[in-house]
């Protein structure tokens, strides 16, 4: 006997789990088989189905979020490929698969293929090159095939936006097995032109028609050109390599004509008229100038102009003179009043004005006699009055008296 | 003369034009070339239809 004691149901179903979930080839793998008891779980949304092949089948569950995504209605007795992962149910112990998509046969193949160029030209950092489109093109080359309904879109929509650009048209094989060669050829013809855009692309179809847009040695040589590629293929869902190899994806090729006409006509003429306004406000501004700096000028000279200036002497002219003049008069008014000064001083000074007021001056033979010591007695002397003169003889004369008045 | 280099010429105009010292005689000149090169450029956009050029296919 193993063991001393059982274990429960649970406990194993539980284990089972555990290991299936542990294990990383069982977490998300694609799976072959046929479909069998499909059914749809109205109330949920949720999927149900066995999967089978000739000798095994294993039930599956797609729920209602990864179910309405589907592109396709699966339905009993067709063969398909879905991605999922297995797990354990454990209220049955049953294995399952949780499906997360579901592809139709043939197409499963070809999305592998794809997923697995995509892994690898990821990797290859092959999707990291976004150059920027030119906004106005001179010439657009166009990589498509001359049968198709987007080269005329295209053209369209590039003639009407900006009929000054010249495209160029490469004609390619879009589908078929021929395709990715007839791509890779058109992508190194372009190379040797002098275009400065390509366009390359196809309208619509289904997933193989596409596939050519896929091709790892296109999306290659996609990747290597020198010149900025725009990627048009399909449909806004159709997602394929090239559209995230080109510099930039078109969800349309009208999209891509879009895209590829960023500046129409209508913003140049716009353009045109904005620079044809600013030249216009230059030469009106340098009028402006001219017309201030003329003002000016004009102001200066009048400010200059001789009348003024000799109104000016004149003004300076009559002011000097008039200082000259006022000066003049102070002094003429001060000698004037120094010359009364003096006249009354020296009319004070005049001896007949002394001899008025009764005093009288004595004259000898050696003019006015001003002491008693210059004369001796009997000496003829003159006695000089205000109004006359008196002979007279020195009788006695005496140092002792004084004149008193 | 290229639209392109009416474009381009059309700038350079703008530039002289904003040179402080540029006379009035050279200003009027430039004016009168933007009034000629606008007129050329308006043409040709009215003028223009879509060139379409094909090569072999590949």
């Amino acid at each position: 006997m193993p063991d001393f004691f059982a274990v429960t149901v649970s406990q194993v179903n539980r284990r089972l789990a555990m290991l299936v979930k542990g294990d990383k080839a069982l977490n998300d793998l694609y799976v072959e088989g046929e479909i069998s008891n499909y059914t749809l779980h109205a109330a949920s949304g949720h999927i149900y189905f066995t999967l089978k092949d000739s000798t095994a089948s294993i039930k599956c569950v797609m729920f209602s979020s990864y179910a309405e995504r589907l592109t396709f209605a699966p339905q009993s007795g067709i063969s398909v490929m879905v991605r999922g992962k297995v797990g354990v149910y454990e209220r049955d112990g049953a294995n399952q698969i949780y499906v997360t998509e579901i592809l139709p046969q043939g197409q499963g193949e070809l999305y592998l293929a794809f997923e697995k160029a995509k892994q690898e030209l990821k990797a290859g950092g092959y999707f990291e090159q976004k150059r920027k489109i030119p906004p106005q093109p001179k010439k657009i080359c166009l990589i498509t095939s001359e049968k198709g309904a987007a080269l005329q879109d295209i053209l369209n929509i590039i003639s009407r936006r900006s009929p000054i650009t010249t495209v160029l048209i490469i004609p390619v094989t879009v589908q078929g097995v021929t395709a990715p060669q007839s791509l890779i050829n058109a992508l190194n013809k372009a190379q040797d032109t002098d275009c400065d855009l390509i366009i390359i692309g196809r309208g619509g179809g289904s997933a193989d028609d596409l596939s050519c847009f896929n091709d790892v040695d296109y999306a290659k040589t996609l990747f290597a050109s020198k010149i900025p590629t725009i990627s048009a293929v399909g449909h806004e869902t159709d997602f394929t390599i090239s559209d995230f190899v080109a510099d930039l994806r078109a969800p349309t090729p009208s999209a891509a004509a879009e895209l590829a006409t960023a500046v129409t006509c209508e913003d140049l003429l716009g353009i045109i008229n904005q620079k044809l306004a600013r030249a216009s406000d230059l030469l009106h501004q340098r009028l402006e100038g001219c017309m201030q700096r003329l003002d000016m000028v004009q102001k200066s000279i009048m400010l200059l102009k001789p009348s003024e200036r000799l109104n000016n002497y004149s003004e300076r002219l009559s002011l000097l003179n008039s200082k000259i003049t006022s000066g003049v008069k102070n002094n003429i008014e001060k000698y004037d009043l120094q010359l009364t000064k003096k006249s009354e001083y020296i009319s004070a000074l005049n001896p007949i004005n002394i001899l008025n007021r009764g005093y009288s001056a004595v004259s000898g033979k050696d003019g006015i006699i001003t002491s008693v010591e210059k004369v001796k007695v009997g000496d003829k002397v003159k006695i000089i009055m205000s109004d006359g003169i008196l002979d007279a003889e020195i009788t006695d004369k005496s140092t002792e008296r004084k004149l008193d008045l | 003369m290229s639209f392109e280099a009416a474009m381009k010429r059309l700038d350079e105009i703008s530039v002289q034009m904003e040179q402080p010292d540029i006379t009035l005689d050279d200003s009027l000149k430039f004016y009168k070339e933007a009034v000629e090169l606008v007129a050329f450029c308006r043409k040709y956009i009215s003028d223009a239809t879509l060139t379409i050029m094909k090569l072999e296919e590949a």
